[in-house]
């Protein structure tokens, strides 16, 4: 009996160690069998045709078979982003990821609309954490400690919006080498104008003060926290802020602009056709917009099937040394996960989004989809399109770690954009998130006024002389100083917790 | 035949002269729309828009079959099938609840008649319905979908009540006595005698239905189900967005023919429509004004 039972226990052991082993054995294979975590991805625009095809099979399998998520996109239009429909899914509980700012994510989380990703995030966002931008990037898109979106992308930003980005083609065309001062761009203008009097000074995107920021005669770094408040961005320990509208710095870009749209560089129509600006513009009929480091591949891609011999190139007008370019970090995006998803849902949820920025594999297949079928590899390792729809947008992925470029960008260029973010320094509201509940009232009606008395103003259309005693007073009766006073509060008690 | 006045002459003369120029007044933005859209983007940038382009060109209705193609030819057919669809149920119970607080015997005709009132006036706002809507009946990527949320006009409803409030009573009393029900007296007696009221808002619904981007908006997201006017909304609301915000790393490198692209998108959305409206147009001035005078 007893022989037995010893000969019961040894083949019931025997058994078990076996079962174990297969378990340990096949261990992925009982992940994959369980039920995939339904994951829904929101992006904004237009679906081409074949990112259709793409999203419901090659992606779909390829992300099912790689982290056992069953994925499905939705779009909506641009307008959605951040208001209607997409506020409207996040408060009525639906369980999705889509992209985030910061400002959309200090108003989510305050009503709860976002998931808290800080448990999740170490383990499950471990490529998200090597290749864009380590734990600093991370930090842009906590609230109160806790983290709300994953930092998408990496590339040097510095300085966006504060650069002039300029025609450098026509430039070397009336003997010109470089724009660095108010003198140089007149000059450029005044000659450009003369070889080509239909072409515009600005066109797309109007004029914005902040490219006038280096050569102010102010000491001051100047940084907009907020269309309305500015504070300076060299001194990083100093919460101070202030009423932007009202300081010297705006007067003084007032009257440049003013003298260039007198001077014919910025053109009449400026604020009322939007799109006409822009479509002068992509018809390489414009000399100057607005900067940023990455924007030069996106606007010479285009203006080149208007004029194969565009070049266009980033100036800062000032001294880099006394008033160095800010960067935001390296973030093309973020994405935030509504509140409702949770436990293995969410982990899913995490998986995806890191899964998109784990190799350069995978950047080149939500990019360009599948070899052979949408694009080829030439020798040089460039890609050649075989399908010119658009899958995933290309700014949105966009990371140095595994950047591609055109074939037409030079090296020089290259170079230029790999180190474009050397000697700058960062936002000083890097994490910060202002909440604008007990202003709002104030905002919505500033904001009307900026529209209509600054608006004019900043594009020189109507003269500072002319248009500020009103604009201002108006600005005033909506509220500004107890806007101002507000964002003096929540952005000390930041600067002061980062101490 | 009446012989005219010389000083009626006049006036008929004047008439006629300031409707050809009102008539010609509205037409002009339609035409200016189409010959809009085969202008060339190079030559509005240049030029501006023209009656006569310098040059005609498809490019740009080429641009939008060409990035929509088949979808464009999905969201005509889905359009359709709404229209005709969700404008038939609509017009059935329409009919049917006006007729109902018509009948004076009905004893809750009044309850309902201020029920419907009542939503004119107020609404349980956006989210309670989105989470009726999506959670609670599932209306969420299908044709009903587009129909149902839209199924009776309160507008339109007491528009047709009117209508049939000004046909004698004695009718459907008639009807009954002879031992007719209300389905027959409705379907044989009211609806022939209402038709101009019916056909109002025939045209009315229809044109709700067709041109509806916001339903596709809120409770579509397989591309299947979208209609023309959504995928024109998409378009233009893309553009608009973007022409908005220059400045966003989003917005940079995206081109679209944004100023002829408008026109064609013009004539694209109104197609149907525009040959549908003449023929019920008589319906549907005499409609108008028969409820509007009976109310």
């Amino acid at each position: 009996m007893k022989k037995r039972n010893l000969k019961k226990r040894a083949l019931a052991c025997g058994l078990a160690a076996m079962t174990l082993a297969a378990n340990v054995c096949y261990a992925p294979q009982v992940q994959a069998d369980e039920d995939p975590v339904e994951v829904t991805l929101v992006l904004y625009g237009e679906q081409s045709a074949r990112m259709s095809d793409f999203a419901a099979n090659e992606l779909h399998d390829k992300v099912l078979e790689a982290i056992n998520v069953d994925l499905e996109i939705q779009y909506l239009p641009w307008t959605e982003y951040a208001a209607g429909k997409t506020e409207l899914m996040l408060s009525s509980g639906e369980k999705f990821v889509t992209y985030t700012d910061t400002a959309f994510l200090a108003k989510c989380v305050a009503k709860g609309y976002y998931a808290d990703l800080t448990d999740v995030y170490q383990e499950y966002a471990q490529d998200l954490l090597a290749n864009c931008g380590g734990e600093e990037a991370f930090d842009t898109w906590r609230v109160n400690g806790s983290l709300y979106a994953l930092p998408f992308g990496n590339k040097p930003n510095a300085g966006e919006n504060y650069l002039l980005m300029a025609r450098e083609d026509v430039l070397r065309e009336v003997g010109m080498e470089n724009l660095a001062t108010i003198e140089d761009v007149e000059q450029f203008w005044n000659l450009a104008h003369e070889k080509y009097p239909d072409m515009l000074g600005f066109s797309r995107g109007g004029f914005n003060p902040m490219i006038v920021n280096g050569v102010m005669d102010s000491e001051r770094n100047i940084y907009r926290l907020n269309g309305f408040v500015a504070t300076d961005g060299n001194k990083m320990d100093s919460s101070e802020v202030w009423s932007y509208y009202e300081s010297d710095e705006y007067k003084q870009a007032c009257e440049i602009s003013n003298r260039w749209y007198n001077m014919g560089m910025i053109p009449s129509y400026v604020l009322s056709n939007g799109s006409q600006c822009d479509a002068e513009f992509y018809n390489a009929n414009a000399l100057f917009t607005i900067g940023a480091s990455y924007r030069v591949f996106e606007y010479q891609d285009i203006l080149l099937q208007a004029n194969p011999n565009v070049v266009m190139t980033n100036y800062y007008l000032g001294n880099k040394e006394e008033k160095p370019l800010m960067s935001r970090g390296t973030y093309s995006t973020a994405f935030a996960v509504s509140a409702n998803v949770e436990g293995d849902e969410l982990i899913g949820y995490v998986k995806l989004i890191n899964l998109f920025q784990s190799s350069q594999e995978w950047v080149d297949f939500i990019l360009y989809g599948v070899e052979g079928k949408d694009y080829t590899v030439a020798e040089n390792g460039q890609l050649e399109m075989i399908n010119t729809d658009v899958l995933v947008d290309t700014w949105l992925p966009d990371n140095s770690n595994f950047k591609r470029y055109q074939s037409w960008v030079t090296d020089e260029q290259k170079e230029t954009y790999e180190n474009w973010n050397e000697g700058c320094i960062p936002q000083k509201d890097i994490g910060f998130a202002f909440d604008m509940t007990p202003v709002s009232t104030e905002y919505a009606q500033m904001q009307a006024v900026e529209q209509e008395y600054f608006n004019p103003m900043t594009s020189g259309i109507v003269s500072y002389e002319e248009g500020y005693e009103e604009a201002v007073k108006k600005l005033k009766e909506a509220g500004i100083d107890r806007f101002v006073e507000e964002y003096q509060r929540q952005f000390s008690e930041f600067i002061e917790g980062q101490k | 035949m009446k012989k005219l006045i010389s000083s009626d002459r006049v006036l008929t003369g004047i008439f006629y002269g300031l409707l050809a120029v009102i008539a010609l007044l509205c037409l002009f933005p339609i035409v200016f729309a189409f010959a809009g859209s085969l202008n060339t983007e190079a030559e509005v940038v240049r030029n501006g828009f023209s009656l006569f382009p310098e040059t005609y060109s498809l490019e740009t209705y080429k641009y939008v079959f060409q990035t929509q193609g088949f979808r464009l030819l999905n969201a005509y057919k889905t359009s359709l099938i709404v229209t005709i669809g969700g404008t038939l149920i609509s017009v059935v119970i329409t009919v049917m609840y006006a007729y109902v607080i018509t009948i004076r015997d009905f004893r809750f005709g009044k309850f309902f008649a201020f029920f419907a009132y009542f939503t004119m006036i107020f609404n349980g706002g956006m989210l309670s319905w989105y989470i009726v809507t999506t959670k609670y009946l599932g209306l969420k990527d299908s044709y009903l979908a587009m129909m149902l949320p839209y199924a009776m006009n309160v507008f339109n409803m007491y528009l047709v009540r009117n209508f049939m409030k000004g046909l004698p009573y004695e009718l459907v009393e008639s009807a009954k006595m002879d031992g007719a029900g209300h389905f027959r007296i409705l379907w044989k007696i009211v609806v022939p005698l209402s038709k101009a009221g019916i056909v109002t808002i025939v045209l009315f619904y229809a044109l709700q239905y067709w041109n509806d981007f916001y339903l596709p908006l809120m409770l579509i997201n397989d591309e299947e189900f979208y209609s023309i006017q959504y995928i024109l909304y998409k378009m233009m609301a893309n553009i608009q967005f973007l022409a908005a915000n220059p400045s966003s790393s989003m917005a940079a490198h995206v081109v679209l023919p944004t100023q002829t692209i408008k026109m064609a998108i013009t004539c694209i959305a109104i197609g149907p429509i525009i040959f549908f409206y003449p023929f019920v147009q008589k319906y549907f001035v005499k409609g108008v004004t028969v409820g509007a005078l009976k109310g």
